[in-house]
């Protein structure tokens, strides 16, 4: 069991080191003018285990840890962030949230698929992406 | 059939135009966390079209023109049932809805762009 548990530690630290990596290389490329992540990182899906497509994969995975009501699954959404048993991404939500004003008028809209606990799971969970997105190398929020 | 990220008010809504049958794909009988192959292939079988706004990852890229029933993506990012309704009426109004089944059809406020076979793109302003 133990040794599971530093295994995976490993894995996220490769997959760590990789981002690193990839933001060097996105520093020097306009990756729009090269056609797309597969030609620039051909070893994304290596990294990511899904296609070479979505760098942020991994972190989609490490900010679901934290937020059960939250999951991605490749081919559901192309593997973007979703409430749980339903195809609501987070992002939809958060754009129904701009739109509708608050996160009742969100439950009552898609009532009775999602409930207002779930829509406040997707916003913690779209702030936490956002932090660790924007200061990966903190170890406060990576560890 | 309209995605579950729309919800049964635009359905009900679309329905109000009268050019269209709109139903939500919880109504068609798929499960809420459906995946995407699963329904874009049923298009074929059921020959309807999906209005959807999940233009990242059900697109003419990933699901090209001729091999299934019809996409139409909602390009509008803050999009309301109203906007659709009015987007929807204008596309409809404007005699290319034709065009839809089997292509990829992304529908802007004012325009729409037809994604056909072998990636043909066909402009449309309304």
């Amino acid at each position: 069991m133990r040794v599971e548990v530093i295994k995976e530690k490993e894995d996220e630290s490769s997959k760590y080191l990789e981002y690193r990596k990839i933001k060097e290389r996105l520093r020097k490329y306009d990756i729009r003018k090269e056609g797309g992540c597969s030609i620039l990182f051909p070893s994304f899906s290596r990294v990511t285990k899904s296609p070479a497509v979505n760098p942020f994969a991994w972190l989609f995975e490490r900010c679901c840890k934290e937020h059960p009501d939250i999951e991605t699954t490749p081919g559901v959404l192309g593997g973007i962030p979703r409430i749980r048993r339903t195809r609501l991404s987070v992002g939809q939500v958060l754009g129904r949230l701009y739109v509708l004003g608050s996160i009742r008028a969100v439950a009552q809209y898609y009532k009775p698929d999602i409930s207002e606990e779930q829509i406040k799971e997707a916003i913690a969970y779209a702030q936490d992406f956002m932090e660790i997105a924007g200061d990966p190398e903190s170890s406060e929020t990576y560890d | 059939m309209i995605d579950n990220t729309f919800g049964a008010p635009v359905a009900e809504k679309l329905n109000d135009l009268g050019a269209v049958t709109a139903k939500t794909t919880k109504e068609y009988g798929f499960s809420e966390n459906a995946h995407d192959d699963f329904i874009i292939n049923k298009l074929r079988d059921t020959k309807h079209l999906l209005l959807t706004h999940d233009y990242n990852t059900i697109n003419e890229r990933k699901y090209p023109a001729c091999s299934h029933g019809g996409i139409i993506l909602i390009m509008n990012r803050r999009w309301t049932v109203e906007t659709i309704h009015e987007d929807m009426k204008a596309f409809c109004k404007s005699g290319f809805r034709k065009h839809a089944p089997h292509c990829v059809t992304r529908l802007y406020r004012k325009k729409a762009i037809i994604f056909q076979h072998e990636n043909e793109r066909l402009e449309i302003d309304f």
